[in-house]
């Protein structure tokens, strides 16, 4: 483990020296499915998405959308029966990540690609002081040991704003509040100096007070340290606050991608609209009222025929239901897939169908 | 830790003299006693052995001297093998239980855990199906088919290890099958409930954290898994200990070992009261001790465990 990589860090750091603009993690038709008993379930579906050096990109979706299990498969981090990985790519600087030795991988995870998840509660092993808990890490991918090892671990505790962390790295995890364990979570996923980091809902299991301190230091963190990042959330919130662009999830498909500002502003996918309706915003006109998503999204069992949001669309066409939209420029050069024009939340005139709400002038009296 | 160790220590006694007091009255309502013989005795002969041995004496007045005994740790003599005392049955009986025992723990813990923890980790494979088929046999089987079995085809049949007898601590060919035969039901309950504890463990956020952290499966799994799958069998292991450890009558009747099993049983259908209450309160040493020691374990083995 001390000796330096071989050949998929070498490799890497090839494409990586390259201009800037190389993407960190490129994504391509990625799609997981699950072997049940009742079949398969397609939990993702063709899913393609980049992420660049220092940026932060939001995954977002609703429960089920297919963002924690897309994140998970890019360490290779599902069980394998029953997950199987039938078609994509996941190239980390240039590395197809499905296409590792298990070996290779493992220098990957936790190296190179560090992920956070959701319940600091359950994330951390009880049986092991949190200090023992950074070292492993540290001296599987630093190299240090012993005493070095140690002082590096209370420098990232004190890092992450850990009061007194010469004793806090003794404790065991239920000695600390779950805002300081998630801290520690964090200390842990950067201690190695990756260069992509995985949020899953990091603070969706906190006090909402906690939840702004975690997300101010991950910022700051990843700002410090160039890292890229990419956050799984439901919460649009955070999104905002945290993210340059945004991947929408339904599905298992990505139903848009868009800069997080043009997003909320003038959402181009029916999705995203009626997401961004149904949370509440201050810089909404007062007496807007929040207009909940009817129905459920569906069941994963088939692969879906049409847009899967068809059924809950309210600006379904015909061709929704028999055709599957792909994610698309549109005429003002935004990702959406959807076949219906959507501008500030109504549809222009529908090039070729009867259905639609009317024309372009009206969308324009009526925005907002 | 100090003061919850102290309040422990302090029940044992209090646990044992139930014990004592429930066996001692069970024992003496039994219809039945130890002089009741086939042939007709005459009554005055009978009469003056129950005389000598206290038996006369109203039911209160045996029991009050019986504990004055005990607490000199005087188990009396034994009413049937005149020749000895009860103390000096334990001490000629109960080492060659224990050294059998010993054995017979080390091997339960070794297949037990290795078998369990494997097939937990690999759940559904082949060796997870093989070894929780060979754990359901060991458990249906009783101990009575096992060991003659065992004589017969490493005994007689491939003539690799003696029959029975027994040599001593230092004989270990003739330890080998009673302790095999002995440890086999103990290792099919320690497999199981080592493989339904790493199921649970494994599938816990904190073992997808280790994985998230690049760590090997060796790792993932020795480092932290093991120890929370590992809480089930260890209070498993207070009573099974001192159950392997005090003998089993078939596995020593089966293989002529010298151990203390044998004593017990005859000792209950002989009524010889002191052998019966000796042979208990072993147990009842042994059993409370080890569940003692069970429970400081698990402190160390759990640290969000806080004795208070």
């Amino acid at each position: 483990m001390t000796t330096p990589a071989p050949s998929p860090a070498a490799a890497a750091g090839a494409p990586g020296q390259g201009p800037a603009l190389a993407p960190v993690l490129a994504v391509d038709d990625l799609h997981v499915r699950f072997r049940t008993d009742d079949g398969h379930v397609h939990a993702v579906n063709g899913v393609t998405f980049e992420v660049r050096p220092g940026e932060s990109l939001a995954l977002v979706g609703e429960s089920g959308c297919g963002k924690s299990v897309t994140s998970m498969t890019i360490l290779r981090l599902l069980p394998s029966p029953p997950t199987e990985v039938p078609k994509g790519t996941i190239r980390y600087r240039g590395d197809d990540l499905l296409r590792l030795s298990n070996r290779q991988m493992r220098r990957v995870r936790g190296g190179k690609v560090a992920m956070i998840f959701q319940d600091p509660m359950t994330s951390l092993n009880p049986f092991l002081r949190v200090g023992r808990q950074l070292t492993e890490a540290i001296e599987l991918h630093l190299g240090l040991r012993g005493a070095a090892a140690r002082a590096r671990a209370v420098e990232a505790l004190r890092e992450v704003g850990i009061p007194g962390p010469e004793t806090r790295v003794d404790a065991y995890p239920h000695e600390l509040s779950g805002g300081m364990r998630q801290r520690v979570m964090i200390a842990m996923a950067l201690v190695t100096g990756p260069d992509l980091l995985i949020a899953d809902e990091p603070t969706t299991a906190l006090d909402v007070t906690i939840q702004a301190q975690i997300l101010d230091l991950m910022r700051r963190l990843q700002r410090e340290r160039g890292m890229s990042m990419i956050l799984i959330t439901h919460d649009l919130a955070v999104v905002a606050g945290m993210c340059t662009r945004v991947v929408v999830m339904y599905a298992g498909r990505i139903v848009e991608e868009a800069p997080v500002d043009d997003l909320f502003d003038d959402p181009r996918h029916p999705y995203t609209l009626a997401l961004l309706e149904s949370v509440p915003r201050l810089d909404a006109a007062l007496g807007r009222r929040l207009r909940p998503i009817e129905g459920l999204p569906p069941k994963l069992t088939e692969p879906p025929v049409g847009c899967s949001f068809a059924p809950r669309c309210r600006f379904v066409l015909d061709r929704c239901r028999t055709e599957t939209p792909w994610l698309e420029p549109d005429a003002d050069g935004r990702l959406r897939a959807c076949f219906v024009p959507l501008r500030r939340g109504r549809p222009l005139a529908p090039a070729g169908g009867p259905a639609g709400a009317g024309p372009a002038a009206e969308g324009a009296g009526g925005s907002t | 830790m100090g003061r919850y160790l102290l309040r422990r220590v302090i029940q044992v006694p209090i646990v044992l003299w139930i014990l004592v007091t429930a066996t001692f009255f069970l024992m003496r309502y039994t219809p039945g006693g130890p002089f009741d013989m086939d042939k007709q005795v005459d009554p005055a002969v009978k009469a003056q052995m129950e005389a000598k041995y206290n038996l006369d004496k109203p039911m209160p007045v045996q029991y009050g001297l019986f504990l004055w005994d005990l607490v000199r740790l005087d188990l009396g003599p034994s009413f049937k093998n005149k020749t000895m005392t009860v103390n000096e049955i334990i001490a000629a009986k109960a080492p060659a239980s224990a050294v059998l025992g010993l054995y017979a723990v080390v091997i339960a813990l070794v297949l037990g855990l290795g078998a369990g923890v494997v097939a937990g980790v690999r759940q559904n494979s082949v060796f997870d199906y093989g070894s929780m088929t060979v754990a359901m046999v060991g458990l249906a089987v009783p101990t009575f088919v096992v060991g003659p079995l065992l004589a017969l085809v490493f005994g007689i049949y491939l003539g690799w290890l003696p029959v029975a007898g027994y040599e001593g601590m230092d004989g270990l060919r003739y330890l080998v099958l009673p302790a095999f035969t002995l440890a086999l039901p103990f290792a099919a309950r320690i497999a199981r409930l080592a493989r339904a504890g790493m199921l649970e463990v494994i599938h816990q956020d904190y073992i997808r954290t280790a994985w998230a952290k690049g760590l090997s499966e060796q790792v993932v799994v020795l480092r932290h898994a093991l120890r929370g799958a590992m809480l089930p069998v260890v209070s498993f292991l207070g009573p099974a200990v001192a159950q392997i450890l005090t003998g089993s009558l078939v596995v020593e009747q089966i293989f002529g070992i010298p151990g203390i099993g044998r004593e017990f049983v005859q000792g209950a259908t002989n009524r010889d009261y002191t052998l019966v209450m000796g042979t208990v309160i072993l147990f009842g040493v042994l059993l409370v001790g080890f569940n003692l020691l069970v429970d400081i374990l698990y402190g160390f083995l759990d640290p969000r465990i806080r004795y208070a």
